[in-house]
């Protein structure tokens, strides 16, 4: 946006004379400078339109209030932000919008997070002179998961815009004139695009709406958790909202080296396997429930035990969702017994690049990277070539598998010689060939369970979180996935793989995540000096890890 | 007061005699004052079952979802009363109602009668006139369970 | 009659143990009942009027209750110790209104420590209150018994103390001959009214009745010793208090109030009224109904004394219930027998 270099611009604030770099908007500069301008349309991953009017501010270069959105600074500016004028403009603004607004806060899903709602009370009057009759717009479905409540539509052109500019589909526009114009989609062209969901979260009011999350709780009730995404390779950092245990929706969370403010529909509404009543839930042997998951995980450390020394041929199987840690875990394991690592991949899909810069990965997981990055470069290439010879070669005498795919189908090759050597242990999510015939099946947990950290296809280095865990001891959902994880600040796979250790004596307690993390940061020169409180919310680029999918050796 | 009292120690009210020192004549007093109300015989029981007091103007009882004209209930789920409720006793989850004039309704409505403290907030906080508090008080029941009234419990109270 | 007591004294035995058991089992429940109505006087409310005629059944409808209640102990109690302790509140209290003269010469039994057997005795309780209270294994119990121990220890020889001194006007601790005292030369309580005094109000803190009642205080200690028992068992411990207080009032009405007798102009008015003439020279069965009736009505009054106390007093701090006890009732009452002896010597001499 900066097309006058590195200038800086003197100019007043609100009195105060403050400096900024040329080139940025009033609206921008002043947030810089601690004064937040109220905007509807401004979005600062959009481009500029100006046509709300609710960010006047009084100027000394126009009689007229300025539009501080596309007003940039300049010197000897001077910016009134709560002068008389600037707040009776921004009434007069408030007022406008509001004359066909309907009273529909009591059942508008924005309600809560409504700019209009929090604008209304801060710079709106008391109450409304309308005394007329309120025009009506459409309410109707826009596409699969977006429904427009036409009545609520302020005419920002937001969406309009991002369709526009980061998706690059342009499904959405304005019709009709005046107090009736309104947002619709051409006849016969829903909004379907893979990155339809965002409109709804730039909506600054009630009018588009996620059919997904329509009616599933107030967003006040719901507690955030600031984790990444667990879809793709990307890492696009999000807000997991919850409710009493329960996913109710996942939001963006702005990070311009990832996602800018934006993610994919297939990440937003793919959290529902966390809650499928097929997960497995309950640790058991064979197909005996056992009773209590200390006992499982003692069982899981006797296996080990078993092993220990490198007396017995042991292979392990690692998938790409385990957070940085657990595959920590899985190489100390590995170390102690000798085994054989190698890794399996979901398959892949389609990578997408969207006029915006938005990316979706083709890579439909979320940490192949990081467990790279531990366990060696080749686990998903030739270590799994060598893992699979072994195991369709026979005389395994323990296969431990790590299976926390978010679908029970994975066709690898790796999977049916895993099937094939009768898996011993099993960590998985959902049942599929290589728990059937385990001798042991633990849950895993799913990423929105998990404490830890990711590496995306960047090598950038991202923290996990699970405040809220989904499902736990959620008694309306028997079946669900509760049982297995025993404090909020470590997964089931972290602390089983950890009372394994303890078991065979190579570790003296369990850790949480951030223990654990400090143990791989002592011994792996990727992380060397990174810990989890120094892991910024944006995450932080790993050294030693080239960016964006070039050379590294399981690609091929 | 405290202060005052060190300030002041003489004029503390500890200047009693030897009798009042023995708490006997105080007792006496005391003894004496609760003889009157015996023989006052002055009864402010009512025989309750028997003998009902009209509930005054205003009484919190336990809640109604109001209905409509046309016998739906007037409750759009706005979750305003569960937020407001002071203790937590108000489950809702709402569905998209099956009319045209309405987008909103709740699927299930549950109060839990033995945690509310029927303070009215959640009348108050209604912006639809669909919950209200009735004069009804005395509903016992065998179980917790009973007590956690549902929406069409709530609709016929 | 009392020819036939001399004759068969197994049979007597029996009868009067049988007596000495069911009369104070059924004062009880009138007495919890009127307790119960009179509080609700005092505090203008009407009070049980459901169950029977002026709710006079009430106390067999809570009797049924307590019977019917699940009894419950808890986890980690001293089963034993905690089975015994109701046990020990009840049988002590019970033992010593045996030896308490409630007509005219008619006890249980007589024995000849007299009234020291039945304070020794009645101490006894002491050990079902702090028993119960460590059995329990629950911190408010614990409190409780130990509260109750230490306010009964002290209040025990401010009690000894005040009895002393009535005893010493007689010269013996047969009760019987204590009442012929005072028949002779009038009652103790005008003889000895500090004795008086301080034997109510240790009896008070003896039996647990407000305004000492610290060791089941529910303010503070949910029930004190008892807080663990349910059922008849906690029954037993209600039924102990309620017949200490009995036995505390009788003793009370003997030491005190002239026991079974009555003053002359009493004992006029009964023979206008009832056209008897009661003499108590010589014991028959008339005069000892009638003694049986004066003594009631004392100790009735005395009850109702203590149940009216209980609902006029607040309860006493702990440190001030000790106060009381070391610094003011013993030294008082030591004084008061050193005075008594000083003149009762002199009065010899
Ligand atoms: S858009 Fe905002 S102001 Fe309008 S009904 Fe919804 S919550 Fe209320
Ligand atoms: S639907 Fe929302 S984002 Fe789109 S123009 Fe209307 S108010 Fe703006
Ligand atoms: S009366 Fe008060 S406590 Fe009861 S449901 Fe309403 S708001 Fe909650
Ligand atoms: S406040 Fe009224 S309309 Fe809203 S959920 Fe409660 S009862 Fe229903
Ligand atoms: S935010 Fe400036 S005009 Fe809309």
């Amino acid at each position: 946006m900066s097309d006058s270099g590195a200038g800086m611009v003197s100019w007043v604030l609100n009195g105060d004379p403050v400096e900024s770099p040329a080139g940025m908007t009033i609206l921008e500069a002043a947030k810089a400078h601690g004064a937040e301008l109220p905007h509807f349309c401004y979005h600062p991953g959009l481009s500029i339109a100006g046509n709300c009017r609710i960010c006047l501010v009084e100027t000394n270069r126009s009689p007229k209030p300025a539009i501080s959105c596309s007003e940039r600074i300049s010197d000897g500016l001077e910016v009134q932000t709560h002068s008389e004028k600037a707040v009776e403009a921004r009434e007069g603004v408030m007022e406008f919008q509001l004359i066909n607004h309907p009273l529909d806060c009591p059942v508008c899903d924005k309600a809560g997070e409504c700019t209009l709602q929090d604008y209304s009370f801060d710079h709106g009057p008391d109450e409304s002179r309308f005394v007329e009759k309120k025009n009506i717009r459409h309410t109707k479905d826009l596409g699969p998961t977006i429904k427009i409540w036409g009545n609520r539509c302020i005419v920002c052109t937001r969406c309009i815009r991002f369709c526009d500019e980061i998706s690059g589909t342009g499904e959405l526009c304005v019709v009709a004139r005046g107090d009736r114009s309104v947002v619709d989609v051409f006849p016969g062209i829903p909004i379907d695009n893979p990155l339809a969901g965002n409109v709804v979260d730039i909506c600054p009011v009630g009018a588009l709406i996620s059919k997904d999350f329509m009616f599933q709780s107030r967003v006040w009730n719901n507690e955030h958790t600031e984790t990444v995404c667990g879809g793709c390779a990307r890492g696009c950092n999000v807000t997991v909202e919850t409710n009493e245990g329960f996913v109710k929706r996942l939001m963006p969370r702005e990070n311009t080296d990832v996602n800018d403010w934006w993610m994919c529909d297939f990440g937003r509404y793919g959290w529902r396997y966390a809650h499928d009543d097929r997960r497995v839930s309950v640790p058991r042997r064979g197909a005996e429930a056992v009773e209590t998951e200390l006992e499982a995980h003692r069982d899981l450390g006797e296996l080990v035990r078993g092993a220990w020394g490198g007396s017995k041929k042991v292979a392990i199987v690692v998938d790409p969702f385990l957070t940085c840690e657990e595959a920590h875990l899985v190489g100390r394991v590995a170390a102690g017994t000798g085994a054989t690592v190698g890794g399996w991949l979901p398959p892949s899909g389609d990578e997408l690049t969207f006029p915006g810069k938005f990316k979706i990965s083709g890579e439909k997981c979320p940490n192949r990277r990081g467990v790279e990055a531990v366990l060696g470069q080749e686990v998903f290439g030739s270590q799994a070539k060598a893992v699979e010879s072994m195991l369709n070669s026979g005389g395994v005498d323990l296969v431990i598998v790590f299976a926390g795919f978010p679908n029970a189908d994975c066709p690898d090759a790796l999977a049916s010689a895993v099937g094939k050597a009768t898996a011993r242990v099993a960590f998985t999510l959902f049942d599929g060939a290589w728990s059937e015939a385990a001798d042991l099946v633990l849950p895993s947990a799913s990423v929105f369970e998990k404490e830890g950290t990711y590496v995306n296809e960047d090598g950038r280095l991202q923290r996990v979180r699970s405040k809220d865990r989904p499902g736990d001891a959620q008694l309306a959902q028997p079946g669900l996935h509760s049982a297995s994880i025993s404090s909020p600040w470590v997964t089931s796979e972290l602390v089983a793989l950890q009372r394994a250790l303890v078991h065979v004596g190579d570790a003296e307690r369990s850790l949480s995540a951030a223990g654990v993390f400090r143990q791989l940061a002592d011994s792996n020169e990727h992380f060397k000096g990174q810990s989890h409180r120094g892991i910024p919310a944006t995450g932080v680029p790993l050294g030693g890890l080239a960016p964006a999918g070039v050379g590294e050796g399981s690609e091929s | 007061m405290g202060h005052d009292a060190h300030a002041e120690p003489e004029k503390k009210p500890g200047k009693l005699g030897l009798l009042g020192k023995a708490y006997l004549p105080a007792i006496a007093q005391g003894l004496l004052h609760t003889l009157g109300h015996i023989v006052k015989w002055d009864h402010n029981t009512l025989n309750y079952p028997d003998e009902k007091r009209a509930p005054f103007p205003g009484y919190r009882g336990e809640h109604r979802l109001t209905r409509d004209e046309q016998g739906r209930e007037k409750c759009v789920a706005c979750f305003m009363c569960s937020t407001v409720c002071p203790a937590h006793c108000i489950e809702i989850v709402a569905e998209e109602a099956p009319w045209p004039d309405r987008e909103k309704r709740p699927k299930i409505f549950n109060i839990d009668m033995m945690r509310c403290i029927y303070c009215g907030m959640c009348e108050w906080a209604c912006p639809c006139e669909a919950i209200e508090l009735t004069e009804v008080f005395n509903i016992p029941v065998r179980t917790r369970a009973e007590k956690i009234y549902d929406k069409e419990r709530l609709l016929s109270n | 009659m009392m020819e036939w007591f001399a004759e068969n004294p197994v049979l007597s035995g029996i009868i009067k143990a049988v007596v000495l058991f069911a009369v104070p089992m059924q004062i009880v429940p009138g007495l919890i009942y009127f307790e119960r109505r009179i509080c609700a006087w005092i505090q203008d409310r009407k009070g049980p009027n459901r169950v029977g005629p002026i709710g006079a059944l009430q106390p067999l409808a809570d009797v049924v209750k307590l019977l019917m209640k699940e009894d419950i102990a808890p986890k980690g109690v001293d089963r034993a110790i905690y089975v015994l302790a109701p046990a020990l509140v009840f049988i002590p209290s019970m033992l010593a209104f045996a030896i308490v003269p409630v007509g005219m010469d008619l006890q249980v039994f007589n024995p000849n420590s007299g009234v020291i057997f039945a304070i020794t005795i009645g101490s006894f309780a002491v050990y079902g209150l702090s028993f119960g209270g460590w059995a329990s294994n629950n911190k408010y119990s614990l409190l409780g018994g130990l509260r109750s121990s230490a306010q009964m220890i002290s209040y025990e020889a401010a009690l000894f103390l005040a009895l002393m001194s009535a005893l010493m006007m007689a010269g013996t601790v047969d009760l019987n001959v204590v009442v012929r005292d005072q028949i002779a030369h009038g009652w103790n309580i005008w003889r000895q009214p500090v004795g008086a005094v301080l034997f109510l109000v240790a009896s008070f803190a003896e039996t647990n009745r407000l305004p000492f009642d610290l060791a089941e205080c529910e303010s503070e200690l949910i029930g004190g010793y008892h807080t663990e028992y349910t059922s008849m068992k906690f029954a037993m411990f209600f039924l102990g208090e309620y017949i200490a207080m009995i036995t505390m009032s009788a003793l009370m009405v003997t030491l005190f109030l002239g026991g079974w007798s009555m003053p002359t102009f009493l004992l006029t008015i009964v023979h206008d009224w009832f056209g008897v003439a009661i003499s108590f020279d010589q014991v028959t069965l008339g005069t000892m109904f009638w003694s049986i009736v004066f003594f009631s009505a004392k100790t009735s009054a005395l009850l109702f004394l203590f149940i009216w106390v209980r609902w006029t007093l607040p309860r006493f701090r702990y440190d001030q219930l000790m106060r009381l006890g070391w610094k003011v009732m013993i030294p008082v009452a030591l004084a008061n027998l050193a005075i008594t002896a000083t003149v009762i010597v002199l009065m010899e001499d």
